[in-house]
């Protein structure tokens, strides 16, 4: 019958950049953690040096 | 190495604040001798009362304002045949056992807290800036008694 024809499609792929996570909201969160772990180290450090 | 802006600086904080941390309990041990009380030396459990310095447990002058105090903890008290008092500013080295069970030790306003664990020698060294009525109190449960487990410590002016 018919030759049979080959179709080629060029797709033409799209490249998008994805955007990565939003940490700014964990960075938050965890830089209040870190202070409240600093603010208690010192607070004890500093009950410590004062009975001595 | 590739890697988010956010957790370079989450990793410069957290280990930044960890070593700050580390030098200066580091400074307090090495340089200024704030240590940890020690347990390092044993002695039979059983042959306390015959084992020196606590076969005469009490108030011992070793220097110029400066005492001893070797104590037996056994349930419910602490064993002395002295009266404890000191003279303000003096620096008192105590050394306690235990006949019995693990037992506390614990002067409330100072930062003397330890355990005093049987076949042990538990120490730890305190200088009294402050005249005024101490307790050495037990902090760790060893039986009935252990609410009235204490003894009094007066330094005087």
């Amino acid at each position: 019958m018919g030759v049979l024809e080959e179709k080629k499609e060029t797709v033409r792929k799209v490249v998008t950049t994805k955007e990565g996570p939003n940490l700014k909201g964990t960075m938050i969160a965890v830089m209040l953690l870190g202070g409240f772990i600093v603010l208690s180290w010192f607070s004890v450090y500093w009950l410590y040096m004062v009975r001595l | 190495m590739h890697m988010h802006k956010l957790e370079r600086l989450w990793l410069m904080i957290g280990s930044g604040a960890l070593i700050l941390f580390l030098l200066v309990i580091g400074v307090n041990a090495f340089a200024m001798g704030h240590t940890p009380p020690s347990d390092s030396e044993i002695l039979d459990p059983t042959q306390v009362d015959l084992t020196a310095p606590f076969d005469d447990p009490g108030l011992k002058k070793i220097g110029e304002n400066e005492y001893e105090l070797v104590l037996v903890a056994q349930a419910f008290t602490f064993q002395s045949n002295d009266e404890i008092k000191i003279p303000e500013g003096a620096t008192v080295h105590f050394k306690v056992t235990s006949k019995d069970v693990v037992h506390g030790f614990q002067i409330p306003k100072t930062n003397v807290n330890m355990m005093i664990t049987p076949g042990h020698i538990n120490t730890i060294t305190h200088t009294f800036d402050e005249a005024g009525q101490f307790l050495i109190l037990c902090n760790e449960y060893c039986g009935v008694g252990h609410q009235a487990m204490g003894v009094p410590l007066e330094v005087i002016k």
